[in-house]
């Protein structure tokens, strides 16, 4: 949007952009012309300090609960990105349909219900099932092991959709920073027996990778669960 | 209430990009009051502000190497963040709210949740302190809808009756009349 005719509509929104107060294509529109005007950039950050006022007065200290979920999580993520980040350079190996994969495009098929539970399930009302929590990318993710089942599962809920060439994939995170591949899942069907052991891993990541899954991770981590002993 | 200072909370960031997690810990001890007030004041219920509140400085902790202290304030880099997340789950909320309207019988709703009542109540009294009050009804009208109501600038000119082109100037000159009430960003 650079023709000087649609520049004052522009200017016009830039103070109800400051304050979201636009919709989404509206929002797509002015930040695809934000991005080439240093002007109207200024003017927006110009409006988001005044829109500071707006919650002055408003002071309401969040749960002693939420700071130590936020802080473990954090330590969690920090133990596992800076793993990663040391093998972004070097060549990757790039797992090849490897056995399991999950069909792809198969959401809208659902099994029939039936009285047996499945594995996840077992896991999860297991008597002694242990559970590890943490938000990724929006989304609910899980841990759920239990000594008696001899077995994990991650089950998640509300991760973005992914591209029918993409899944996400778990990792355990070793407490030498090295990861393992503990799974692949698609964003239709998230809850997965974890192949491998819990014992170790001081976390599991998840990371989104070609369908097929890869050897090691390719994408910087989503997130992590913390696995608090 | 005083706010911390920025250049302080600027600082706190800039070494929680480089992964120091004290100094992460220690932004989010000066300012998660006025992260999860704004937040609750926005999703008027406490339990889903607090997920937001967790989200949010999640994305802090993930994204810090994005704040740029030449570009803005801290607090300013916090708060917008903190804001977009909590409208975007408003809006999908509500989203979501219309599609069950559409499909849900009436007594499969759930029933109202009464400790969100009582937020909402203590919100009201909350609201009346704070300080867009001061700037009188139609900059305040304007600013608590799209602010704090999440309504887009075209939907707070249908609610109020207004043409399009009042509401943007409301809502722009409601900022200003801000700035210049309380000199200076907080």
């Amino acid at each position: 949007m650079t023709g000087q005719d649609r520049q004052g509509h522009v200017d016009d929104l830039m103070a109800a952009y400051a304050l979201d107060a636009v919709d989404a294509d509206e929002r797509a529109q002015l930040e695809a012309h934000l991005a080439g005007c240093a002007s109207c950039r200024s003017a927006v950050q110009e409006f988001r300090e005044m829109a500071v006022l707006l919650s002055y007065g408003l002071d309401a200290p969040a749960s002693p609960e939420l700071r130590e979920r936020v802080l473990a999580q954090v330590a969690a993520e920090a133990s596992v990105v800076r793993p990663l980040a040391s093998h972004r350079r070097p060549s990757w190996v790039w797992g090849v349909a490897a056995a399991g994969v999950l069909a792809v495009g198969s959401w809208g098929v659902w099994e029939t219900l039936s009285p047996d539970l499945t594995a996840v399930e077992q896991v999860v009302q297991a008597s002694d099932a242990v559970r590890h929590e943490a938000e990724i990318s929006g989304g609910k993710v899980a841990v759920v092991e239990s000594a008696e089942e001899g077995r994990a599962v991650l089950v998640a809920d509300g991760l973005p959709a992914l591209s029918e060439d993409e899944v996400y994939q778990a990792w355990f995170v070793l407490p030498d920073g090295s990861v393992q591949s503990a799974g692949l899942m698609g964003s239709a069907d998230p809850d997965i027996e974890l192949e491998g052991s819990l014992e170790q891993a001081t976390a599991v990541a998840l990371t989104v990778e070609p369908a097929g899954g890869s050897e090691l991770p390719t994408s910087e981590p989503l997130g992590a669960v913390p696995l608090e002993s | 209430m005083p706010s911390p200072h920025d250049p302080e909370l600027a600082g706190l960031l800039l070494s929680s990009a480089r992964g120091d997690q004290q100094a992460f810990a220690d932004f989010y001890d000066l300012t998660n009051a006025r992260v999860h007030g704004l937040v609750v004041r926005v999703l008027r219920d406490v339990a889903q502000a607090e997920e937001v509140t967790q989200e949010v400085y999640l994305q802090v902790w993930r994204g810090s190497d994005t704040f740029d202290p030449g570009r803005g304030s801290a607090v300013a880099w916090l708060l917008t963040l903190a804001h977009r997340r909590a409208i975007d789950r408003v809006r999908s909320a509500q989203a979501q709210s219309d599609r069950d309207h559409a499909y849900e019988s009436r007594h499969d709703r759930p029933v109202p949740d009464p400790t969100a009542e009582v937020v909402q109540e203590r919100l009201q009294g909350s609201a009346v302190r704070s300080a867009v009050t001061e700037l009188g009804p139609p900059h305040q009208e304007a600013l608590e809808l799209a602010y704090f109501e999440g309504l887009t600038h075209r939907e707070v000119s249908e609610r109020l009756g207004v043409p399009l082109g009042t509401v943007k100037t409301r809502i722009r000159d409601g900022l200003r009349k801000l700035r210049d009430q309380m000199g200076g960003p907080a």
